[in-house]
């Protein structure tokens, strides 16, 4: 007797993923309509998702299925006609008030007609696309209604994706965390962070644990500095009342520029299993250095951006924005000094920083390495340092920056950059990180996605730093700057902010 | 992204000038892979543009990417938030300042700051002690390397002459020099003026080596006669040579109290050949042709592979403000940018 297919290849990377039903909460929103279903339709046109497969909304709105379709329709604008034809026979819709037991009920039973209808057999994939104060609410509403069961007990199974913020501080990512599971194992929560998802992201490891070069000089002894930027040209977007609550620090620091600082500065893992590779992000979590409040005071600027201009058009500061208190003191920047304190990273300093509004949208590792001893070259001028340069986004890639000798005599220097680019060598563009990441969790793949522990010792760092630094204003900076001068004050001698 | 070198900014107030300078950067980009920003300052009102674009050598090939940015002067802040995203991160940035720069606008600043290198158009400037001034204050602020075009035409000569008074014999009569001559082409054109600049420059220089100080000036038909101290004399000496390019220098002439005398001539119609004259009191060397280095279209090549701000440049920047202020004190002296 057979126990898995003669057809699957043990020679390729494609997966056969479980047939499932992936229900979006709040599929009305604009995350639903800007990534995941864009996510999942390039990945029913790659072939990647369930051969049996449903994608089905689930929000406050009276909507029907045509409804719902339209509304894809709209946000994909497909071109290629029988694709999108194959892509709206998986939509449906079933309209569920998140804080009423009838619309679970009634989703309940839609479900099951999906399941008889289409063959698919109970495996169900929620995705809480929705304010984090509905995460609890939903979640035990599903468990009364028992749509999330217990693999082992019913032969099918049910998982959740939640997106950030996962919490405000430490007591409350607590708090979420038991309320959580009461009704569902870690084991089915998946913690998004898309940053995680993108290609140039999962090349860290590769990068580093498939080349014998790099690894003997990542550490202290050559490693001068590590410069982790987050940048963004856009405002907030008309998100007002959310970034209110958030600031900068919550939104794109605690999580995705903590989750790229592990990745690049972890121990090389036991394997590649999700893991081992999580318990080694949390070690570098453990490690960094806890903010007392000197450390705050020295090493951290917030900054809010003033009217200026972003490609030449004039934008208006933050505190015009619509939602937004006009005497808000929510960061829209900040910059940080950090010290990872165990032997592969003593003494490096680690400097993030981000923002909006700042010249141009970038995500990017930059690590410089110590400059040569003056003796042969550098003594009548000062040499620039080596510096690889992994570029998250956009123009994925990496870069090496090396001193050459300029042709002639003499020994003039000349620096120079290697770069290679994503998508000039494969010849395609990078997946996009959400439909990386909805395939996985299909698959039950927990590799690209946060740990319960990885997340509560981010928070564990950072309360105390929000604590304390939401007490002064942030500084001011114009849009289209890199952002307050003051950053440049805690930078150790010697070094500068690297221009993106 | 484009495999490139270095940025390089073209900065000018539009102008027959500034297409030359846009020239000569579009030269750089033939040797050198490259991308070329342009800055053009347009009138009162005439609002602002951006266009990208590749730029294609003769016979197909790409040469390098040009953006080119223009507006009037009340939209110019507008431009840093268009040009900073823009630059070749990692990689140097060179400014050609082709403008002058105390009649600067609040943005170019922001692209001075980031510059590894700013090359002065001195051509551009309307007053040379003020021009001097700012150099000198952008060298000082940011500690960043200055540069001048007319400083590099200067350079063929400058070297030529390091090359003659290099033998102990003539290095004997270095110290006994009490004369030195310039000829220029006084000719002007729309991308020219200041026709006599760059041969003040040479004899500022040479000066300045011989450690002379100036005391006076006077004019006269033929061109202007600065007095040093211990009566050393220098002389500039304007013609006018329709067929060759303005300013460009063909005499250099030196003297000494012990009667020797050296000439450096530029061959009409071969602008690299120097005919060199040597005589001392006693004897009369044979003359013969001495290569002077490119000066046209290569100036601002040999200027972006220079690194760091020559001192001797330096030197000339602080002289040419003496001078400037005693031509000033003195009325029907035309001032040296006039």
């Amino acid at each position: 007797m057979m126990n898995s297919s003669p057809f699957s290849s043990s020679t390729t990377d494609h997966r056969i993923l479980d047939p499932c039903v992936m229900i979006i909460f709040g599929a009305t929103g604009d995350l639903t309509q800007r990534k995941l279903l864009p996510a999942l339709y390039s990945a029913k046109k790659k072939g990647e998702l369930p051969s049996r497969f449903v994608c089905c909304g689930a929000a406050r709105r009276e909507w029907s299925r045509d409804d719902f379709i339209d509304s894809a329709h709209e946000a994909l604008s497909p071109s290629d006609l029988p694709s999108w034809e194959a892509f709206a026979h998986d939509l449906d819709y079933c309209p569920c008030a998140f804080t009423e037991r009838e619309g679970y009920l009634a989703l309940k039973s839609h479900l099951e007609q999906i399941d008889k209808q289409r063959g698919i057999g109970g495996n169900r994939l929620f995705y809480l696309a929705t304010q984090p104060r509905y995460f609890s609410t939903i979640v035990e509403n599903l468990k009364q209604v028992e749509l999330l069961g217990d693999e082992k007990a019913t032969g099918s199974w049910s998982r959740v994706i939640v997106e950030k913020p996962f919490g405000r501080d430490i007591g409350s990512a607590t708090q979420l965390q038991s309320e959580l599971t009461l009704s569902l194992r870690e084991s089915q929560l998946y913690r998004i962070d898309h940053y995680l998802g993108k290609e140039t992201a999962q090349n860290i490891l590769a990068f580093r644990f498939a080349n014998s070069l790099f690894e003997n000089m990542w550490n202290h002894r050559y490693v001068r500095q590590v410069e982790l930027t987050v940048a963004e040209s856009i405002g907030i977007e008309g998100r007002g009342a959310f970034y209110e609550e958030q600031g900068f620090i919550r939104d794109v620091l605690q999580n995705h520029v903590i989750q790229l600082l592990t990745l690049m500065a972890m121990e090389p893992p036991m394997n590649l299993t999700a893991g081992a590779i999580q318990d080694e992000k949390v070690k570098v979590v453990k490690a960094i250095r806890p903010f007392s409040e000197e450390m705050i005071r020295k090493n951290m600027v917030r900054g809010q951006y003033q009217a200026g201009y972003i490609e030449g058009q004039e934008v208006m500061g933050y505190s015009s924005e619509e939602g937004v208190n006009p005497s808000s003191s929510v960061e829209t920047y900040a910059a940080m000094k950090m010290f990872i304190d165990n032997w592969r990273w003593e003494g490096v300093p680690f400097y993030l920083r981000g923002g909006k509004r700042l010249p141009k949208r970038t995500t990017e590792i930059a690590i410089t390495f110590h400059a040569p001893p003056p003796v042969l070259f550098g003594v009548n001028k000062p040499l620039s340092p080596n510096v690889l340069i992994m570029r998250i986004q956009p123009n994925e890639g990496i870069a090496f920056n090396i001193a050459c000798k300029q042709p002639g005599p003499g020994h003039s220097l000349q620096p120079v950059k290697m770069d290679f680019q994503y998508d000039a060598f494969f010849g395609l563009p990078s997946p996009d990180a959400y439909e990386r990441l909805l395939c996985d969790a299909m698959a039950g793949d927990k590799t690209l996605f946060a740990r319960e522990d990885e997340v509560l010792a981010s928070w564990e760092l950072f309360t105390p730093l929000l604590q304390q630094s939401g007490e002064s204003a942030p500084l001011p900076y114009s849009a289209g700057s890199w952002g307050p001068e003051a950053a440049d004050l805690l930078l150790e001698t010697g070094h500068k902010w690297r221009r993106p | 992204m484009r495999p490139s070198l270095f940025t390089l900014i073209v900065y000018a107030h539009e102008s027959p000038r500034a297409q030359y300078l846009v020239g000569m950067a579009q030269r750089v980009m033939e040797r050198f892979p490259a991308r070329l920003i342009t800055i053009a300052i347009g009138d009162v009102g005439s609002g602002w543009n951006k266009e990208e674009k590749v730029l294609e050598i003769d016979g197909g090939g790409i040469l390098c990417e040009r953006i080119a940015f223009r507006a009037s002067p009340e939209e110019a802040e507008r431009l840093p938030s268009m040009i900073i995203p823009r630059l070749l991160p990692d990689l140097p940035i060179y400014l050609l300042y082709g403008a002058d720069p105390i009649e600067r606008l609040v943005m170019i600043d922001d692209i001075v700051t980031l510059s590894d290198r700013v090359i002065f158009d001195s051509e551009s400037a309307h007053e040379l002690s003020p021009f001097v001034e700012q150099a000198l204050g952008y060298h000082r602020e940011g500690r960043r390397d200055i540069a001048d075009l007319n400083w590099a035409r200067t350079e063929g000569w400058r070297h030529l002459l390091g090359e003659i008074f290099s033998s102990q014999e003539d290095i004997l009569q270095v110290e006994a020099i009490d004369h030195i001559e310039v000829q220029y082409n006084a000719k002007e054109s729309c991308t020219l003026n200041h026709t006599r600049l760059q041969a003040f420059y040479l004899l500022s220089w040479l000066r300045n080596q011989l450690g002379w100080q100036p005391c006076d000036v006077d004019s006269d038909a033929e061109g202007l006669s600065i007095f040093y101290s211990e009566g050393k004399r220098g002389r500039l000496i304007a013609q006018f040579r329709p067929e060759e390019p303005p300013g460009r220098i063909h005499r250099v002439a030196i003297t000494t109290q012990t009667g020797w005398s050296y000439a450096l001539v530029r061959e009409a119609g071969v602008c690299e050949q120097i005919m060199f004259y040597r005589s001392a009191p006693e004897s009369c060397y044979l003359p013969h042709h001495i290569l002077l280095q490119q000066e046209e279209n290569h100036t601002l090549l040999k200027e972006i592979r220079h690194q760091g701000t020559d001192v001797h440049y330096l030197q000339l920047l602080h002289s040419l403000r003496q001078i400037d202020e005693i031509i000033r004190r003195k009325d029907g002296i035309s001032p040296l940018l006039e």
